[in-house]
């Protein structure tokens, strides 16, 4: 009986977690196409295959998460508890992928920032060069 | 019923089907950075790329095959699921830490090449 249980919560947990990746990372990279574009400066065909890449990346890693911690447990077979185990489980995967989602804008505007570093020199060199 | 025979079975055909999906996107997109070595000889880089895919292929299929070492006793349908949950887990984790890896040092050659 308490088999049937964890089972449906496999069941609950696991669209849940592969939904929430997939709608998490279509936002994400839909819109860090820019700045990919401004980190390489333009090149848009290097823009693309590091945009795919990371996409790439992003689900392996956050759906070997989700499966990583998919284990239940719950010691009375009971619905309220595992309502509470799936609530547990959901919710810090939730906070997992938002601190992933910031961290991944970190390294958006990290890169951006360094491109534009290295630009400004040649920037400032130039009308100085003319003139 | 041996669940231990299924499980091994499953876990081959989910890990080859994730390898094999990764492997062609990271072909298909990295074709363009390995064209950047060589400026001017598309085809010897695209064979280059070519070489690189094959040995990614063979290493972690490979790995995955070593890994079949070492299951529990697999008993009911439920720890069948938890286990094979875990170890496919653990296969995609190490994957992404190794694409990561990838994907920065690509990035920061070819910062230097296109500067």
């Amino acid at each position: 009986m308490e088999t049937t249980k964890i089972l449906i919560g496999y069941a609950v947990y696991l669209p849940v977690a592969l939904f929430l990746t997939l709608y998490v990372s279509k936002t994400l990279f839909k819109n860090s196409k820019i700045y990919m574009l401004d980190i390489f400066k333009g090149r848009e065909e290097i823009a693309n295959a590091t945009n795919k890449l990371f996409e790439t990346g992003f689900y392996l890693l956050n759906i070997g998460f989700a499966l990583l911690i998919m284990k239940i447990s719950i010691y009375t077979d009971s619905y309220q508890n595992l309502i509470e185990a799936l609530g547990s489980k959901i919710g810090g995967f939730s906070i997992y992928l938002g601190i992933m989602l910031f961290l991944n804008l970190y390294f958006f505007f990290r890169g951006k920032r360094k491109a534009k570093e290295s630009q400004t020199p040649a920037i400032d060199i130039e009308p100085a060069y003319k003139s | 019923m041996n669940y231990n025979l299924l499980g091994y079975g499953i876990f081959i055909a989910i890990i080859v089907f994730i390898i094999v999906v990764v492997g062609k996107i990271c072909y298909r997109n990295g074709n363009i950075f390995v064209a950047e070595l060589i400026p001017g000889h598309l085809d010897l880089c695209q064979q280059i790329n070519k070489s690189l895919l094959v040995s990614y292929y063979l290493v972690n299929i490979g790995y995955c095959a070593m890994t079949l070492v070492g299951w529990d006793r697999i008993n009911s349908p439920l720890q069948l699921i938890e286990v094979m949950a875990l170890k496919v887990a653990t296969i995609v984790c190490i994957l992404s830490v190794l694409h990561f890896l990838n994907i920065y040092l690509l990035t920061s050659t070819i910062h230097k090449l296109i500067k």
